[in-house]
């Protein structure tokens, strides 16, 4: 497989523009990232960024409150908005003609937002997003835990202390001139990648987005923390209560931020040990031994800090402690013993054939375009950290597992059954 | 990086939206058929966009035809079916599988278990093989099927955890009852899974070993003739399965259970005290996909509830503020499928978002406005520029036009009718499908919270039920 193509440039207002064309592609991608997120909420302020992106979706000058959806959905596109850490990412997906439209739609919001805001709109998207809150965080089982554990594993003055979402009461104090503020200082040009892929001409295609956005004035003064290798060296252990039958344990440790030497090696180690069903602890929770219902493991990169994380749903009559300590113990053992060769070349074949389907299509490879250049500073650094993942080698899987599950003391989270009190935490 | 273009010299006119360009030329993916010498009815189409194989096939066992008192089989000798092969133990198939990086699952529906793979070209070979290994010599291992139970028994305990499976299968209780599988979750319940034996298991599988009622659907570069000789490793093995008697039975619908008339709108809770949502699904029986209304009601729904911009979440997400979002749809199906409307609303909105959901079905009955009309032509129409991009995008596509028994030119056939239809006919239609009096509603929250506001609602007091669906006795 060959690299993505694609062209890049800066406009004289700072805006980043990266251009993928396709050719025959009936479609084009627009994906617009943002570099503010979560972790630049201030305090007080949490779910701040996140409401602050369903709010661009109310309208801007020239454009309805509904519009975008509208719009975009009448010319037969798609489109969606989320809100990470570090980022904001706004995308649309058109029949290869409605180019203009989108960059319209998106110039508008980028520069002439603040006129079509009122109370009644901040009112109720606050409503939608503490809906949101509540049918994903409080109502969806264990979900709860996702609270809890970014609270024990950063301190909290840690930008990823606090999840995206944010708390109801945050929420609830968001006022009007928090949103002219937090617009007036991060939806600026200079602080914004703008992603073309699909069927167009980069020449005129430049020429657009020059038209569209070339009057848009830059911001400047774009403070953010640094990245910052966090090791911890307590142990945190929390208990949650939860309306749910089974215990579920999460183990977490901190690890580096994205584009770290160690990434691609704490990637596969977290196949290694779950992305598939005769995985090290896939295979010995629920098929050697039931211990559980369901295990998973996933690695998280963040511009600052990063999260190797397990969780594990006990099976019947399964105890978390239990189950905690068998986890431990396979971790432990895995260390020790070291891997098979196999076993990791069979991991990475499995991430080779994931990584050309998840851009098998103009929109993915745009979306991975505009990310990466926000977070990575380099378009094509996504590709590159893929690369690196084929050179990683059974040792460096070792090491990594070495100096950051074992070496380091975890957080662990229980979510354990209303009222049954399994409390050791 | 290369040079800036000149500043533009004139603002752009931002009043209105933009003209577009003229429209990209697109084509429904053109679907070929076939079938194996053993009688595998094979439907393919080509893409270009990745040198790989997505295939599907699917085998007559779907949940319909689970005995009674063994609900739950289907979905249970699907998991024994991942459960290793004569030849290979389970792990040993999963990691012949990641080792070629193919992705393989298996699926169950009301009709049918689907064995999905998706594996580069150069690999499929060795792929399918494994794939016939799987269907033809599976391991059904006793100390599996102990395991895959004892994994299932897990799954009943913790399946009222979760409001929206809760919803599911109460919904589903109300809609199909107790006498056929379909009206229970497909895991079953603690006593079928109890009754439930290897033996059970064995005779399910080898009941659907009939290649003349199987379907293959599969999407790769070379189309159906390359697809035919994929699959002629697995057709040189499947001699002794010519059942003749079997022919006749085809992959059609096994029986067809009809859902239970409603009459007036009732409302049903299944208690979940201190719930911050309630869960809500509101709806009645509808047509099937093979009725004539079923594409024509598919395209109103858009105005309806089918996208962001639809009436209901207009009014109670972007107006109210009582949701995170709400649809609708007319499920359709080889059998009556619903007209639902589902949704999760705050606590303290529960009646509120109800009144407002029956007040929406009760205006939609004069038929969409001739704006709402343009737009869902336009959306539908525009969008099928994008819509088969990929390979995946292609296989469902075909996969639904196969399931479902659709033209191949559907998009086009039901753009057809949305250009023709009259004021009246839409009217009509509306009368005789979308029926806001007759309503099962479910509604899984806190009833305490929640009780007094619904009977207020002049459908009497909300009838309660368990997790299953099942009337609590008072």
């Amino acid at each position: 497989m060959d690299p993505i193509p694609f062209e890049q440039h800066v406009l004289d207002n700072g805006l980043r523009v990266l251009l993928h064309p396709t050719g025959g592609a009936a479609v084009v991608s627009l994906h617009l990232c943002y570099h503010v997120g979560s972790a630049c909420e201030a305090p007080g302020k949490t779910g701040f960024a996140h409401l602050f992106e369903h709010l661009l979706f109310q309208g801007s000058q020239h454009v309805a409150s509904d519009g975008h959806f509208r719009l975009i959905t009448q010319a037969g596109g798609t489109l969606n908005g989320n809100t990470s850490f570090d980022r904001t990412l706004y995308y649309e997906t058109l029949p290869a003609n409605q180019l203009e439209l989108a960059l319209w739609l998106e110039s508008d919001r980028m520069g002439f937002f603040l006129p079509a805001m009122d109370q009644r709109k901040l009112d109720n998207q606050r409503d939608v997003v503490r809906n949101e809150k509540r049918q994903n965080y409080e109502l969806k089982p264990y979900a709860k835990a996702h609270e809890v554990l970014a609270a024990a594993l950063f301190p909290s003055a840690h930008p990823y202390s606090h999840l995206p979402i944010g708390s109801h009461e945050d929420l609830e104090s968001a006022s009007l001139a928090d949103v002219s503020g937090f617009f007036e200082r991060w939806y600026r040009p200079d602080n914004a990648t703008l992603a073309l892929g699909g069927a167009f001409d980069p020449a005129q295609a430049l020429e657009r987005v020059q038209h569209w956005f070339g009057e848009i004035p830059r911001g400047g003064g774009f403070s953010r923390a640094p990245a910052q290798l966090h090791r911890a060296t307590v142990e945190q252990r929390r208990t949650v209560e939860d309306n749910v039958q089974l215990p579920q344990v999460t183990l977490a440790w901190p690890t580096p931020h994205l584009g770290h030497p160690d990434e691609a090696a704490l990637d596969l180690l977290a196949m290694v040990l779950s992305a598939s069903r005769s995985s090290i602890l896939d295979r010995a929770l629920t098929i050697d031994e039931v211990l559980a219902k369901s295990v998973s493991c996933g690695p998280f990169h963040g511009e600052l800090a990063g999260r190797f994380q397990i969780t594990a749903t006990a099976a019947n009559g399964v105890a978390p402690d239990r189950l905690e300590l068998r986890i431990r113990e396979l971790l432990a053992a895995t260390e020790r013993e070291g891997l098979a060769p196999e076993t990791v070349e069979r991991m990475r074949n499995r991430a080779e054939a994931e990584f050309v389907q998840r851009l098998d299509n103009v929109s993915n490879r745009t979306s991975a375009l505009a990310l990466s250049d926000v977070l990575r500073g380099d378009p094509a650094g996504f590709w590159r950290a893929f690369e690196a993942l084929r050179a990683t080698g059974v040792e460096d899987v070792r090491r990594v597992l070495r100096r950051y599950v074992i070496e380091q003391p975890p957080a662990v989270v229980w979510v354990v059954p209303a009222g049954s009190g399994a409390a050791r935490g | 990086m290369s040079k800036r273009p000149a500043p533009a010299v004139n603002k752009p006119d931002r009043s209105t939206p933009p003209a577009a360009g003229p429209a990209p030329t697109w084509e429904l993916p053109q679907l070929e058929r076939g079938r194996t010498a053993s009688g595998i009815r094979v439907a393919a189409t080509k893409s270009d966009a990745t040198p790989e194989l997505l295939l599907e096939l699917s085998l007559p066992s779907g949940r319909v035809r689970e005995p009674l008192a063994r609900e739950g089989l289907a979905t249970l000798t699907a998991l024994m079916l991942q459960e290793g092969t004569r030849a290979l133990n389970t792990v040993e198939v999963i990691d012949a599988f990641d080792f070629l990086g193919a992705r393989f699952e298996i699926r169950c529906d009301d009709d049918e278990t689907t064995l999905h793979l998706r594996v580069l070209e150069a690999k499929a070979a060795r792929a399918l093989e494994l794939l016939a290994d799987i269907v033809l010599t599976p391991r059904f291992g006793p100390r599996e099927f102990e395991r895959v139970r004892e994994q299932r028994r897990a799954s009943l305990r913790s399946r009222a955890d979760d409001a929206n499976a809760v919803a599911h299968d109460v919904w589903a209780r109300l809609y199909w009852g107790r006498s056929t599988s379909l009206g229970s979750a497909s895991i079953g319940d603690a006593e079928s899974l109890k009754a439930t034996t290897l033996d059970d298991v064995l005779a399910f599988h080898v009941a659907a070993l009939r290649p003349r009622a199987w379907r293959c659907n599969a999407v790769c570069r070379g189309g159906l003739e390359q697809t035919l000789e994929w699959l002629a490793p697995l057709e040189a093995r499947l001699g002794g399965l010519d059942d003749p008697r079997a022919a006749n039975q085809g992959s059609g619908i096994w029986n067809v259970p009809t859902p239970l008339a409603r009459g007036r709108t009732r409302i049903h809770i299944a208690d979940r005290p201190g719930a911050p949502q309630s869960e809500l699904r509101v709806g009645h029986p509808s047509v099937p996909s093979s009725h004539p209304a079923w594409l024509p009601l598919t395209a109103l729904n858009q105005a309806l509830g089918g996208v962001f911009t639809s009436r209901l979440n207009l009014n109670l997400r972007e107006n109210k503020g009582y949701t995170y979002g709400i649809r609708s749809s007319f499920e359709g199906g080889r059998r009556p499928g619903a007209f639902q409307v589902a949704t999760s609303v705050h606590t303290t909105s529960t009646a509120d978002a109800l009144r407002e959901i029956e007040r929406e079905l009760e205006g939609f009955l004069a038929g969409p406005t001739p704006t709402e009309i343009a737009f869902v032509r336009s959306a539908l129409e525009q969008s099928l520029a994008r819509q088969f991009e990929t390979p995946q995008a292609r296989l469902n596509f075909l996969g639904g036009v196969e399931r479902l028994g659709l033209r191949d030119d559907y998009p086009l056939q039901r753009l057809d009718w949305l250009a023709k239809a009259s004021g009246d006919e839409i009217a009509a239609l509306l009368a005789e499908h979308l029926r806001p009096q007759e309503l099962t509603v479910v509604v899984v929250g806190d009833h305490a919270a929640t009780q007094r506001g619904l009977a207020e609602l002049g459908h009497g007091a909300p009838v309660r039920v368990d997790a299953s669906g099942d009337e609590l006795k008072r």
